[in-house]
């Protein structure tokens, strides 16, 4: 009996030790050979995900030694798995996002200088490409340029005798907006608040976006030079505790996320909210259907794209930044003519027929084969489109792309450990602006030793 | 009344194979579960400590000796997480176990279907996953006066409350989530001891006249000693590294009021790539929480065995 | 007579009023995914669901590969429920009762590494099942690692040191082997305790959902967790298959949890220790 105890234990150990299968990594060699590349992207937008399967297959009827594995990543968890596999060596070949020092800085992110041809180059739109480089280094390929506006209800904007047309087109100021917001602000017909302007207290965009409109680019300029430290900072902080103390912008702010802010701007709390793509023109556009059909319960809701006011003083800029694959290598390099495959892959998940991302997001196109397929078949609105177009001229690009990783990460750090919690303190009304400036400016010198 | 007579271990004889003899099984017993542990426990944990001394780069990190845990000391960021962590224990683990035994000890004096109905319904939220639970949570801790919470405080004419945005409030706001979240796990553990004290204990008692505190002081508790023990370690473990429910509800704001060790950590490792300082702070962060546990195992464990 | 009865209706009613406060998210969760409101952006929770209709739940299951993440969870939670069960209790049983040299250091080394947090071992446990063991997207990837959980030794420890020694003793005096005495005497006895560990790492692994999402990458190896994140967040506007995919998150487990329950009744009286 004994016996059969021992022998029942080492089985059951055996079993579980040494159930491991085994699976390899390829080692391509010459362009005929067998290789796979592995593909990590989210879905961009609403039928990406089929898109890019159909596209996906049709690659691998012309390319039979080559395998495509996709996964679709959801926007809130992919990140980190990306993040861990980078770090692990491991990154896939491709991968949606846009291009960060971070990444370059692993030494894992593939150069793509050797396959630009000149037929690439020269088929992306003046200024495109750069969206995709870190120090001048072309890292990825940017499938459609992102801007934010803010995002206004018509109904609202028009019963209060904004002229948001001309808005669209000329920009508006500081001051501006101060006198339209004060019309805005008031009650909705159902007795609740309605305020001018709704933002959500965990994300950074809105000072990010004023700031920027206040003549500095980022809490860095592109030399690296730190930028929140004067005046400027502390107008912008001023003029966001100003909207607080006028009742325009809502005293709970500190403790409203993204969905919320949403939520009042769908019940017709807010006139405006701070962050908008122009692809809520066709997203709200689709509620309004539903609502119609009597799925949805709701006020309709008719779409707004504005510009971000400007200080009196400062020139008005658009926040923008590129999105498309990056390639990546991993740690157990699989050679020359995987690298080659990976790029030939993300070429073809980056040309005319992929313009469709930019397309359906409402956004300008960024090449000249996509202008070419899509034209005529754009969708958003007309009025949206321009207003996009307008704002793209003022696009000011990401100063993240100038700047080396140690540099951009020093920044990041900033942002998340000292911006952060004193927006929040500025909104929960715990600090005041000057307090506020002031801590900027002690640690960026000490993070920045400027 | 207490059968006192565990294995004492006996003095080795005759060499090599009596001592086989004695202890072999016990050592097969662990075997399966520390070979496990070694691969994918032990060198995992190995590694980070090494790693704690290095700036970690995936292509190779560079030795810089006590730089990470040199930094870390000098963080107003860690000492604050350290404090809200402690704040957050202290306020957690000990209500929620009297929570748990006071619910536990209701059920008890129930009838066996009442007994059944109530240990399934309170184990149930368990079953639901943090983002559902969060969702709810956010709906009831809704900043404006159409928020759940705000709308009971309006009947009893109490102003809204900005619950999760201001510093006063926020770390509170996440522990009246938590005392109020599944106790259901204790619940049926201390059932299942409460179970197992036997009838003739409190008759014994009875036969005494022995008051209900009494018997509570000198029975029930007691022989509840492993149980609570267990929930102790286990519930300090957890609340030490808490860590979803600050992710979903305030990422660590506002200014850092929420902000734990556990999601000090994660930001380091995963918004920084700083994993060598992670890896410090993750160790003395468990320094901590060995240091804790050892006292309530000296505590506790000391008159558990019969 | 007449105040215990009084007594017992007040802990009654106070036991009602927390299991109520308790059990309000998953009511909300049941009555959101019985509410057909498509694209309505946030949830807006209400007491009163309004006209109940099962289109959430035909929308999740034709959207998403359910049927198929339902299996892989229950393969890998139960396979993950067997052996935690056995390892765990032929662990904590050896540190309970077979004092042996060296058991107290060995289970502090054990339980220490619980208090480092998952963030920190991520990284190394990926580097070796990825690049090393090449293991990825594969069930054994996502068993492995917690195949037997130091947690669950830790309960089984705390509940075999609560089991008579004296039974120990009478099988030895027969001359039965260990491992006899474990399989015939011990888990009959511990039954309780095994259920009670059976449904903890049984809802554990089922709700695990960060080590899956890592190590897998294709749809088919997606356990319920992993794919329910990927779909609330294709979908986030639709509310009413969120809650329908979150209820059937849940369910497996619920019906587990009244199929078993009995055991934590019954098995206890039985397992009684004679004082």
């Amino acid at each position: 009996m004994k016996k059969t105890g021992w022998l029942l234990s080492l089985a059951m150990l055996v079993g579980v030790t040494t159930a491991c299968g085994g699976g390899g990594g390829s080692n391509a060699a010459g362009p005929e050979d067998k290789d796979t590349v592995t593909v990590w992207t989210y879905p961009v937008y609403g039928e990406y995900e089929s898109e890019l399967k159909e596209r996906v297959a049709k690659f691998q009827d012309e390319h039979p030694n080559i395998t495509v594995q996709t996964e679709m990543l959801s926007w809130s968890e992919g990140p980190q798995k990306f993040d861990v596999a980078l770090n692990a060596g491991n990154p896939p070949d491709l991968y949606f996002h846009s291009v960060d020092g971070t990444y370059v800085d692993t030494g894992l992110a593939l150069d793509l200088t050797p396959y630009m041809t000149d037929d690439i180059k020269n088929d992306y739109l003046p200024g495109t490409l750069e969206l995709a480089q870190i120090q001048g280094v072309q890292y990825g390929l940017p499938l459609y340029q992102f801007q934010w506006g803010w995002g206004g209800n018509k109904r609202i904007l028009e019963e209060a005798g904004i002229d948001w047309e001309n808005i669209q087109s000329e920009g508006w100021t500081w001051t501006e907006f101060k006198e339209a917001a004060s019309k805005l602000t008031g009650k909705t017909a159902d007795g609740s608040p309605q305020y001018a302007l709704v933002t959500d207290g965990s994300s950074l965009d809105f000072i990010e976006m004023l700031s920027r409109n206040n003549g500095m680019p980022d809490v860095l300029d592109d030399a690296g030079k730190f930028q929140w430290n004067d005046e400027r900072i502390l107008d912008t902080l001023s003029f966001i505790r100003e909207l607080m103390d006028s009742g325009y912008v809502p005293k709970e702010t500190a403790a409203l996320d993204p969905t919320k802010r949403t939520d009042m701007f769908y019940a017709g709390q807010a006139a405006i909210i701070s962050k908008a793509i122009p692809y809520y023109d066709v997203m709200l556009a689709a509620r309004n259907k539903d609502i119609d059909a009597g799925t949805v319960k709701g006020e309709k809701i008719d779409f707004v794209y504005l510009p971000v006011p400007h200080n009196d003083n400062a020139p008005a800029k658009t926040t923008t930044g590129g999105e498309g694959y990056v390639a990546f290598k991993q740690k157990n390099d699989k050679g020359e003519q995987h690298a080659e495959n990976t790029f030939m892959v993300m070429e073809y998940l980056s040309d005319a027929e992929a313009g469709n991302a930019s397309n359906e997001l409402a956004l300008p196109f960024v090449r000249k084969s996509q202008q070419e397929a899509f034209a005529g078949k754009e969708l958003g609105t007309e009025t949206t489109l321009s207003a996009a177009e307008n704002m793209a001229e003022n696009a000011e690009l990401p100063v993240t792309l100038k700047l080396d990783a140690a540099l951009a990460a020093k920044q990041k750090q900033f942002k998340e450990q000292v911006v952060k919690p004193n927006m929040q303190a500025l909104y929960s009304g715990e600090k005041t602006p000057d307090q506020i400036a002031e801590e900027f400016k002690s640690k960026g010198s000490q993070s920045f030793g400027q | 009344m207490q059968t006192s007579v565990s294995p004492t271990p006996r003095p080795r004889r005759d060499g090599r194979g009596r001592f086989f003899r004695e202890y072999g099984w016990a050592y097969l017993f662990i075997l399966a579960p520390v070979l496990l542990f070694l691969v994918f426990t032990l060198y995992p944990v190995a590694s980070a400590f090494v790693m704690s001394f290095q700036q970690y780069k995936v292509m190779g990190s560079t030795w810089i000796g006590l730089d990470n845990y040199s930094r870390m000391m000098t963080d107003d960021v860690f000492w604050k997480s350290i404090r809200n962590t402690v704040i957050f224990t202290l306020a957690t683990v000990p209500v929620n176990i009297v929570i748990t035994f006071v619910l536990a000890y209701l059920i008890f004096q129930m009838k066996n279907k009442a007994q059944t109905f109530f240990k399934a319904t309170l184990y149930l939220p368990a079953v639901a996953s943090g983002v559902t639970i969060s969702v709810v949570w956010l709906a009831i801790f809704d900043p404006t006066d159409s928020g759940l919470l705000n709308r009971f405080l309006g009947l009893l004419g109490i102003d809204p409350v900005i619950w999760l945005g201001q510093s006063g409030t926020a770390l509170f706001s996440l522990i009246l989530m938590n005392w109020l979240g599944s106790h259901g796990a204790g619940i049926i553990l201390y059932l299942a001891s409460m179970g197992g004290i036997p009838k003739s204990l409190y008759e014994a008692a009875d036969i005494d006249h022995a008051s209900g505190w009494t018997k509570f002081a000198r029975i029930t508790w007691p022989l509840l000693k492993p149980t609570t023990l267990y929930l102790l370690v286990t519930g300090i473990i957890t609340s030490f590294q808490v860590f979803i429910s600050v992710y979903l509800m305030t990422q660590g704001g506002p200014n850092f009021a929420t902000t734990t060790i556990a999601y000090l950590i994660y930001q380091t490792a995963f918004q920084f790539y700083e994993f060598g300082l992670a890896s410090a702070q993750s160790f003395v962060l468990a320094l901590l929480i060995v240091i804790v546990s050892v006292l309530q195992f000296k505590a506790f464990s000391s008159d558990v065995e019969y | 007579m007449q105040s215990k009865k009084i007594m017992l209706a007040i802990a009654a009613a106070l036991l009602l009023a927390w299991t109520v406060l308790t059990i309000v998210p998953l009511y909300w969760m049941l009555v959101g995914s019985l509410q057909d409101s498509a694209a309505s952006a946030s949830f807006r929770p209400s007491m009163i669901p309004e006209a109940l209709s099962l289109a959430p739940y035909e929308r999740f299951f034709a959207k998403t590969a359910a049927w198929r993440w339902l299996f892989n969870s229950l393969l890998v939670s139960s396979v993950l429920t067997v052996t935690n069960v056995f390892f765990a209790s032929l662990a904590g049983y050896a540190f309970a009762k077979l004092k042996f040299p060296g058991s107290n250091a060995i289970f502090w080394i054990l339980l220490s590494t619980m208090m480092i947090p998952a963030q920190v071992t991520l990284i190394p446990l990926y580097i070796l099942m990825v690049n090393t063991l090449q293991l990825q997207d594969t069930y054994t990837a996502i068993i492995l690692p917690t195949a037997v959980s130091v947690g669950n030794i830790f309960l089984m420890k705390q509940y075999m040191s609560s089991l008579p020694t004296s039974l120990i003793h009478a099988a030895r005096i027969d001359a039965c082997g260990e491992f006899r005495i474990f399989w015939k005497v011990i888990l009959p006895l511990a039954k309780p305790g095994l259920a009670v560990l059976a449904i903890f790492t049984f809802v554990a692994s089922w709700n695990e959902f960060f080590w899956p999402f890592l190590i897998t990458s294709s749809s088919d190896m997606r356990t319920i967790q992993v794919g329910l994140a990927s779909f609330v967040f294709a979908e986030s506007t639709d509310f009413g298959a969120m809650m329908a995919g979150a209820t059937i998150g849940a369910l497996p487990m619920m019906i587990l949890f009244f199929s078993l329950q009995r055991y934590f009744l019954q098995g206890i009286t039985i397992g009684a220790v004679k004082g």
